[in-house]
C-alpha cells in the first residue's frame, strides 16, 4: 500500500516535471539601429539605350546609331498567279478495234450438199466432160458459210466504213446471177448484200458493202443465195473436179466506230492542247519558276475501262531536267478527286505554243485506255469529265518586263520609340553638335526604280512642336540576278538644318508622303518583242525604306527631362513592416559630365500618383571635366534620402507602377558635353532603419 | 502568459538537485536520509547571471518582454559573462539495511531536465546586437573572443549509495550513471580575430570571422525532440561528523553529448564585403531588392557554406564543495562552499551561509556569495519540516528586489522532499 502510494506520487510528479517544461528560450525584443548597403548598381549609357543604339568610336566617344522602318514595297505582291481551272467533258473522239479481214472457200462438193439434185448430178459427171444439156441444169444454186471475226469485235455499230468482198471463180465454168447477203448469226439480220451479174470462169469479183448505220456482229453468215453455173462449151464443154470451188475473202476498211463490244487494242481517246494567258497587271512574264504550287485532277469517267490521263506542260523543265507531268488513273465508271501533283521547282515557260507570247502557258491533256484482253464495251455517247487546275503558286523567280508604274505611299504616321523617355522635354532643351540624318533605300527586283519624299514631318505631341522638309527623288539600280540578292541601295540624305530640325523636337512620331516609281526609264510603247524581257523578281523582293539617324554623342542638355513609367510590385514582408522608422540612402557616384534632378512618383493601381519616394526633388551633381583631357577624370558623389516611415511602406505596397522623372542640364559651355564609352553613374541604396528585433531573429 | 507564470512558479527553484541534494538540507531530526525506507525529491531552480547585464535587463530578457532601457546596463568591460541555467529533477529512491549484499545502501532512480547557456562576450557584441551597428558608422567592432554555447538536455537515471559509519562520522557516497537525450545544442565560438566595419556612410560592410558556428536542428527542440545522445555520471560524497558538522563534496553531470548528424556547422575564418546586392537593371524596380536580402541569404555569405554533420559538446559539469559548522545551542549552522562549472564561462563561486533555527519545523538562512557568472550577492532560505516532508524555497539574489539596475542575477529554487 505504502509502494502504491509512492509510485502514484512519482508518476504524478513526472508528468507533471515534462509538460511544465519550457519549449525554448523565449526571446525578449528590443529596436536597433541599422546601416547597411541593400543593393548597388553601375548605369553605363547602354543601361538607358539599348548596345544596338550605341556605337563606340575610336576614342571611346559615343555615337547614337537608330533606323527606323519607314515603308516596305513587296513587288511579289504583284505577281500573284491566280488559281486556274479547266473543266473538259467531252464524248470519245474515236473508237478503234483491231483490223480485221477474213478469206474462205467453199468446193462444189460442199455446194453439191446444199443442193441435193445437183450434189445427185455431179457425182456421175466428175470426170467425164459435161454437156450442156448437163451444165444447163445447175441453175439457182445456193450455200451459205459462218464467217467469225468474233476475235476482233463482238459486236459493232459503224458510223463510217466498208467491206470489201472479193469472190474468185475457181471453176471452168462462169458464175452468173449471183445474189449475196450477210447476215448477223444470232438472228438472220441482213446488213449488205450484193448481186453479181457475171463472175466468169476463173475470174475474181470485187464488191464493196457499205458499213455506215449497220450493226454488225463479229459472228456473220456469208449467204450466196442464188447462183448459175454456166458455160458456152466453146470450143468443147469443161470437165469438173468436186474439189474445185469459189474462193471469197471479206476485209475492212475505213471504220468509224459509233460504238462497240470488244477487246479494244491501246488507243487515245481524248488529246488537246491548250494555251492559258495570266492576267498580270504590269508584268510581262516569259517564265516563272514556281516555289510552291499544285497541279490538281478531278475526273469522272463513265467508260467501261479504265482511263489513263496524262498532262503535260512542253517547255516547262526542273532544275534536273525533268519535264512537268501529272498523270491519274481513274477506273472504268468511278470518280477519281484530288489527284496532286507538285509544281515545286519546275520553271513554267509562259511564251506559249510557239514561244511568242507572254504570260501564257501551253499545255497538253491526253487520255488513253489501254489493251486488257478483256472484252469491254465503248460508245461515242460515253463521257468523260476532267477537271484540272492549277493551285497555290508562290513563285520563287520570275522573269520578264516589269512595267513602268507608281506606288504612292502616306501619308502614313510611324511611332518613334528613340525619344520616348525624353519627350517630354521643352522645345530647344536638346542640343547636339551634329546630327547625320538619311532615308535609305534598298531594291532588291531586277528593275530600276526611283523614290522621293514628298512630305516628312517629326512631331512631339508633349510639346507641341513639329518640322517639315522635303526629298527629291534618287534612283537606285536594278541588282544582279545571281542568288543571294545584293540588293543596290541609296540614299536621300537631309540637309544639316532639316536633319536638326527633325531631331531637335524630340519627335515622338514621324509622318511621311512618299513615291516610289518603277522602271523609270521605260517607255510607254511596249517593249518588242514582248518576251525579251530580262527584269527579275525573287520571292520575298522588294523594295524598303528606312530611317538612319546617326548622332555623335556630344549634347547640350538644358531641362531635359527623362520620364517613364516603370511597373513596381512589393509583396508585404514581415521584416520590412516591423520598420518603425527609417530612411533609404541613395548613394551616387555620377561620372557623366551632367547634372541632374530627380523625383519618383508611386502610383496606385488604377495609375493615380499617391505619394513620392523624395520628399522633395533631390539634385545630383555633375562631374567636373578635366579641362586638360577635356573628360571626366572623378566621379561626382551625391546622396539622395528616401524617407521610410510606416505610411511610406504601406504606400510602397499600394504601389503598381513608379514614375521617374530626370530632368539634365548639361554646363553652360556652348560645346556640350561629350559623353564616352566609360562614363557611368554608380548607385548604391542603403537602408537606415530602426529596427526591431524580437523572435524573428531566431 | 498563465503558461509563463506557472512555469516560472513551479521551476524557479533550487539549483541542487539529484540525490546530491539529499542531504544538503539538515537541521531537521525527521529528515534522515540516512534511515532504512524510501523518499522522493523533486528539485527545481532558475537561476541567470551576469556580471555586466542589470537585474531588470536579465528579468525582461528572460520574460521575453520589451527591453526598454538598455542603457543603464553596466557592460563596459572587455569580457563580459552571462548565464542562465534551468533545472529539474524528480528522483525516487530507498535506504536498505542491505542492498545487493552491501550493508547500509541504496539505489535511486530519476529524471532530470537542464537547460544551460552561457556566453563570454566583448562590449561590441553587446552594442551591435542590442543598438545595432549604427553606432559603429566607421569604427570596427571587435565581435571576438566569443565563447557561446546552449545546451537543454533530459536525463534518466540510476545510481547507488552506500553509508560508512564508525563512532566518529558517517561518510556516505553515492554514484549515478544518467542516459543523456540531447533536445537542443549550440555552440559559438569566434577568436578575436572576429570583427565588423561599417563605412561610414554604410556603403560598405567588412565582416571578418575567424572561428566555428555548430548548432542542432533548431525547428525540432521540443520535450519530446531528441537530436543528441550522451551519457553523464553524478558522484556524491559527504561526511557526517560526530559534532554535527558535514562536508559535501559533489560532481553532477559529467559527461557529454553527441549530436545527430543534422547538425549545422561552419567553420571559417574569411572575411566578407558586402556593398549591396549587385542588380543588373535598375530600372526594373521590384520587391527583390528586398526579397533578396534576407537572412539566410546573408548567413551564406557570412558564414560561408554551412556543413550537416555531428558534433559533441561536453556537458558543463558542475563541482561543489562545502563545509558546515554547527554552533552553539543546535540553533546555528554555518556553511562555507565553493562551487564551479565546467566546461563554461563559470568563474568559480564562493559563498557563505548562516542558518538560524527558528524552531524545530523552521529554519532560516542568509547567504552571501560572488562568482560565477556575477559579482556579489545576497540569499535566503526558508525550510520547513512535517510530516517527514520538507519543503525549501530560496534565492541567491535577493539583493535584486532592491536593485534592479545592480548587477545582481536572479534566481529561485524549490525542493519538495518526502520520506517514506
Amino acid at each position: 500500500m505504502m509502494f502504491k502510494k509512492e509510485l502514484l506520487f512519482f508518476l504524478f510528479a513526472t508528468l507533471l516535471l515534462q509538460f511544465s517544461c519550457k519549449r525554448d528560450l523565449t526571446i525578449p525584443s528590443w529596436e536597433a539601429d541599422v546601416m547597411s548597403p541593400l543593393v548597388s548598381t553601375s548605369l553605363k549609357i547602354g543601361n538607358l539605350l539599348t548596345d544596338t543604339l550605341v556605337q563606340t568610336e575610336s576614342d571611346s566617344s559615343l555615337t547614337i546609331v537608330y533606323q527606323q522602318d519607314l515603308f516596305t514595297l513587296r513587288i511579289d505582291t504583284l505577281l500573284e498567279i491566280e488559281d486556274t481551272s479547266y473543266s473538259y467533258v467531252a464524248k470519245l473522239d474515236s473508237i478503234e478495234i483491231t483490223d480485221f479481214s477474213a478469206v474462205d472457200s467453199i468446193t462444189l462438193s460442199e455446194i453439191g450438199t446444199s443442193n441435193p439434185l445437183f450434189g445427185f448430178l455431179l457425182a456421175s459427171l466428175v470426170g467425164d466432160p459435161l454437156t450442156p444439156a448437163e451444165i444447163s441444169a445447175f441453175q439457182n444454186l445456193s450455200f451459205s458459210n459462218y464467217v467469225d471475226f468474233s476475235s476482233f469485235f463482238e459486236s459493232a455499230t459503224f458510223n463510217e466504213g466498208e467491206l470489201t468482198m472479193e469472190i474468185t471463180n475457181d471453176l471452168p465454168l462462169d458464175i452468173e446471177n449471183i445474189t449475196i447477203e450477210l447476215q448477223n448469226a444470232s438472228d438472220g439480220s441482213v446488213f449488205g448484200s450484193v448481186t453479181i451479174p457475171l463472175i466468169e470462169a476463173y475470174g475474181t469479183s470485187s464488191d464493196v458493202i457499205p458499213l455506215a448505220g449497220q450493226y454488225v456482229e463479229g459472228e456473220i453468215i456469208f449467204n450466196v443465195i442464188s447462183f448459175d453455173l454456166t458455160s458456152d462449151c466453146i470450143p468443147v464443154c469443161p470437165t469438173i473436179e468436186l474439189e474445185d470451188g469459189i474462193i471469197f475473202s471479206l476485209t475492212q476498211s475505213d471504220l468509224d466506230i459509233e460504238s462497240a463490244t470488244a477487246i479494244f487494242p491501246e488507243q487515245s481517246i481524248i488529246y488537246r492542247e491548250l494555251e492559258t494567258s495570266f492576267g498580270l497587271d504590269g508584268l510581262w512574264l516569259n517564265e516563272v519558276t514556281v516555289k510552291t504550287g499544285n497541279f490538281v485532277f478531278n475526273i469522272v469517267n463513265t467508260l467501261e475501262d479504265t482511263l489513263f490521263l496524262e498532262y503535260v506542260l512542253p517547255n516547262s523543265w526542273d532544275s534536273n531536267g525533268n519535264l512537268f507531268r501529272a498523270t491519274a488513273i481513274c477506273p472504268p465508271k468511278s470518280i477519281v478527286d484530288s489527284v496532286f501533283t507538285k509544281l515545286d521547282g519546275f520553271t513554267l515557260d509562259l511564251t506559249g505554243q510557239n514561244l511568242d507570247k507572254i504570260n501564257t502557258m501551253y499545255h497538253i491533256l491526253e487520255g488513253n485506255i489501254k489493251y486488257t484482253g478483256e472484252i469491254t464495251s465503248l460508245s461515242k455517247q460515253d463521257s468523260v469529265e476532267v477537271y484540272f487546275s492549277i493551285q497555290d503558286i508562290v513563285p520563287e523567280h520570275a522573269v520578264g518586263h516589269i512595267l513602268n508604274d507608281i506606288h504612292a505611299f502616306g501619308p502614313n504616321t510611324v511611332d518613334l520609340d528613340l525619344f520616348n523617355q525624353i519627350s517630354n522635354s521643352p522645345i530647344n532643351a536638346l542640343s547636339f553638335s551634329s546630327i547625320n540624318l538619311d532615308l535609305e533605300i534598298s531594291n532588291e527586283i531586277g528593275v530600276n526604280i526611283s523614290a522621293s519624299i514628298t512630305n516628312i514631318t517629326s512631331t512631339n505631341d508633349n510639346n507641341n512642336s513639329s518640322f517639315s522638309t522635303s526629298l527629291d527623288p534618287v534612283s537606285v539600280a536594278s541588282p544582279e540576278d545571281n542568288l543571294p540578292i545584293v540588293p543596290l541601295t541609296s540614299y536621300l540624305i537631309f540637309p544639316n538644318n532639316d536633319a536638326r530640325g527633325i531631331i531637335e523636337t524630340i519627335p515622338n512620331q514621324i509622318s511621311y508622303s512618299a513615291q516610289v516609281e518603277i522602271n523609270p526609264l521605260a517607255t510607254i510603247t511596249p517593249p518588242s518583242p514582248q518576251n525579251s524581257g530580262t527584269d527579275f523578281i525573287y520571292y520575298g523582293s522588294g523594295i524598303s525604306t528606312k530611317l538612319n539617324l546617326n548622332i555623335p554623342l556630344n549634347v547640350i542638355a538644358q531641362g531635359l527631362v527623362l520620364s517613364d513609367t516603370v511597373n513596381f510590385t512589393m509583396e508585404r514582408n514581415e521584416n520590412l513592416s516591423k520598420i518603425e522608422n527609417g530612411s533609404l540612402n541613395l548613394i551616387i557616384d555620377n561620372g557623366f559630365p551632367i547634372e541632374a534632378n530627380v523625383q519618383i512618383y508611386l502610383m496606385n493601381n488604377s495609375n493615380v500618383i499617391i505619394d513620392s519616394l523624395f520628399a522633395s526633388k533631390q539634385n545630383i551633381q555633375a562631374a567636373v571635366i578635366d579641362m586638360s583631357t577635356n573628360k571626366v577624370e572623378d566621379k561626382m558623389k551625391s546622396e539622395l534620402f528616401i524617407p521610410l516611415s510606416k505610411e511610406k511602406i504601406d504606400n510602397l505596397y499600394e504601389t503598381y507602377k513608379m514614375m521617374i522623372f530626370v530632368d539634365f542640364s548639361t554646363s553652360s559651355s556652348s560645346t556640350g558635353a561629350k559623353i564616352y564609352s566609360d562614363y557611368g553613374i554608380d548607385v548604391k541604396v542603403v537602408g537606415d532603419f530602426t529596427y526591431p528585433v524580437d523572435d524573428a531573429i531566431k | 502568459m498563465k503558461r509563463k507564470i506557472f512555469t516560472f512558479l513551479l521551476l524557479g527553484l533550487s539549483s541542487l538537485q539529484s540525490y546530491s541534494q539529499l542531504n544538503r538540507y539538515y537541521g531537521f531530526e525527521e529528515m534522515d536520509y540516512n534511515q532504512n525506507g524510501s523518499f522522493i525529491t523533486i528539485d527545481g531552480g532558475f537561476d541567470i547571471n551576469s556580471n555586466a547585464l542589470t537585474n531588470s535587463f536579465l528579468k525582461e530578457s528572460s520574460i521575453g518582454t520589451e527591453l526598454k532601457d538598455l542603457n543603464s546596463s553596466n557592460h563596459k568591460s572587455e569580457k563580459n559573462l552571462t548565464g542562465y541555467d534551468l533545472q529539474t529533477s524528480l528522483v525516487f529512491g530507498e535506504t536498505k539495511e542491505e542492498f545487493l549484499g552491501i550493508s547500509n545502501a541504496g539505489y535511486f532512480i530519476g529524471i532530470k531536465t537542464r537547460d544551460h547557456l552561457d556566453i563570454s562576450y566583448t562590449k561590441d557584441v553587446f552594442d551591435l546586437i542590442f543598438y545595432g551597428n549604427k553606432p559603429f558608422l566607421g569604427i570596427e567592432a571587435n565581435l571576438g573572443p566569443l565563447s557561446f554555447q546552449r545546451i537543454a538536455f533530459e536525463q534518466i537515471q540510476f545510481g547507488f549509495f552506500k553509508s560508512i559509519s564508525n563512532e566518529k562520522r558517517t561518510i556516505t557516497t553515492a554514484l549515478g550513471l544518467a542516459l543523456v537525450k540531447g533536445r537542443s545544442g549550440i555552440s559559438v565560438n569566434l577568436s578575436d580575430q572576429t570583427s565588423l566595419y561599417t563605412q561610414e556612410r554604410a556603403e560598405y560592410i567588412d565582416f571578418s570571422m575567424d572561428g566555428s558556428i555548430s548548432y542542432t536542428d533548431q525547428d525540432n527542440n521540443g520535450a519530446l525532440d531528441m537530436n543528441g545522445i550522451g551519457i553523464s555520471t553524478d558522484i556524491y560524497t559527504k561526511i557526517d561528523f560526530e559534532n554535527g558538522d558535514n562536508i559535501n563534496i559533489s560532481i553532477s553531470d559529467f559527461g557529454t553529448i553527441k549530436w545527430n548528424s543534422s547538425s549545422t556547422n561552419y567553420t571559417n575564418n574569411e572575411s566578407f564585403h558586402f556593398d549591396g546586392i549587385e542588380i543588373e537593371d535598375v530600372l526594373t524596380i521590384n520587391d527583390s531588392i528586398f526579397t533578396d536580402i534576407n537572412k539566410d541569404s546573408i548567413q551564406n555569405n557570412i558564414l560561408g557554406p554551412a556543413s550537416l554533420s555531428s558534433f559533441s559538446t561536453v556537458l558543463p559539469a558542475i563541482i561543489q564543495i562545502e563545509g558546515t559548522k554547527k554552533l552553539s545551542n543546535d540553533k546555528i549552522y554555518s556553511t562555507i562552499g565553493l562551487r564551479h562549472q565546467l566546461n563554461s564561462n563559470y568563474i568559480p563561486y564562493f559563498y557563505f551561509i548562516n542558518k538560524y533555527k527558528f524552531s524545530d519545523k523552521i529554519l532560516g538562512g542568509v547567504k552571501i556569495a560572488y562568482g560565477g557568472y556575477g559579482k556579489i550577492n545576497l540569499g535566503l532560505e526558508l525550510s520547513t519540516s512535517f510530516k517527514k516532508i520538507l519543503i525549501v524555497l530560496g534565492s541567491s539574489d535577493v539583493d535584486a528586489l532592491f536593485d534592479s539596475n545592480g548587477l545582481i542575477g536572479t534566481s529561485y529554487y524549490l525542493s519538495l522532499h518526502k520520506l517514506f
